[in-house]
């Protein structure tokens, strides 16, 4: 009890987990945008030095959490001696699918040898409906 | 860049939002992250410092840095090593933590354990099952023991993921040595050496 009496009196505080710069915030490790044109939807990623992204872990589901099709060039192998291959990209990242409604996209990446994000949700809105004439 | 020592009060405002808005989590407090019931403890349980890791089955990071975790663990001889799971990667590694939750009620969370973070980054029920066959127990008798308290589990489960989103934790592995936060893995022995030497240095009185 005199250990957690203890903890009580001591501040909390942050620190990095080493010479390694902290991990960045997953909007900046794994900056995102899409276009899209109709029910054609582009995706794009960049990351900076260091972060890489999941080609099988970009998944998109439309409104009733169907999945959808995603098409996603070869990523890079990144060879790991411990649990085998993983296919990855580094710097920047491209994909693509077809849909008009909304899609909520998910992806997943980490920062080399530091942390692994937690997946990222990002809701694509479905079409605009042209105003009539 | 984050430098080392911010109050962790200041986390949540460093960190971007979520894509996904949420509630932001309460900030944890150390006695509720150090000490649980039916939390795992490696190392040595009556230890000195405690370093509490949040992890998870399908973080392939987390498994490449477990080993050498132990091994400071094991030749520090006084760290109580706190492992909690945090499901972020889904379905696989909630039906990983079941299971060595389980083995915990057992008595044998280290075998099992030390099995799973054996595996591939990417885990299905077959690949846990693999896992589990040198360690002589079935998926199938670790969970029924899991399903003995699985409330109390899954209770556990939500706690570790309220303390990781309280700590502002973007990912795993992220940890608490003593009362620092250290989101993301060690880079080396002497990185995380010097995170224990650090948290004893803070627990003296003289340093209060």
């Amino acid at each position: 009890m005199r250990v957690m009496s203890l903890f009580l009196c001591l501040p909390l505080v942050l620190t990095s987990a080493s010479a390694r710069e902290a991990p960045l915030p997953p909007d900046r490790a794994f900056a995102f945008s899409w276009q899209r044109h109709d029910d054609q939807v582009r995706l794009s990623w960049r990351m900076p030095k260091g972060y890489y992204l999941y080609r099988a872990h970009i998944e998109a589901k439309d409104a009733s959490g169907r999945p959808l099709s995603v098409k996603t060039p070869a990523g890079r192998i990144k060879p790991d001696p411990t649990f085998g291959p993983t296919e990855v990209y580094y710097g920047t990242a491209r994909a693509s699918f077809r849909h008009a409604g909304p899609v909520r996209l998910t992806y997943r990446g980490c920062q080399e040898d530091g942390l692994c994000y937690i997946p990222i949700t990002v809701l694509i809105p479905a079409v605009q409906e042209r105003p009539r004439p | 860049m984050i430098s080392r020592r911010h109050l962790l009060a200041a986390a949540p405002a460093l960190l971007a939002a979520p894509v996904v808005a949420q509630e932001p989590a309460p900030v944890p407090k150390l006695p509720e992250v150090h000490y649980d019931p039916l939390v795992p403890v490696l190392g040595n349980p009556q230890g000195d410092v405690t370093i509490v890791e949040y992890f998870d089955y399908q973080c392939g990071v987390c498994k490449r840095m477990h080993p050498l975790l132990l091994d400071v663990v094991a030749k520090d001889g006084q760290i109580r090593l706190v492992m909690r799971d945090w499901i972020i990667f889904g379905e696989g590694s909630h039906y990983a933590a079941q299971v060595a939750l389980g083995a915990q009620a057992l008595g044998r969370y280290l075998d099992v354990h030390l099995a799973l973070m054996a595996t591939g980054s990417q885990l299905s029920k077959g690949d846990v099952f693999a896992a589990l066959s040198a360690t002589g127990l079935t998926p199938a008798a670790a969970l029924a023991a899991y399903r003995e308290k699985a409330e109390a589990y899954e209770a556990l489960l939500l706690r570790n993921d309220a303390q990781a989103m309280g700590f502002g934790f973007r990912g795993t592995p992220s940890f608490v040595v003593g009362n620092a936060v250290y989101p993301g893995a060690f880079q080396s022995r002497e990185d995380m050496v010097q995170a224990v030497a650090e948290a004893r240095a803070r627990q003296k009185p003289s340093a209060v």
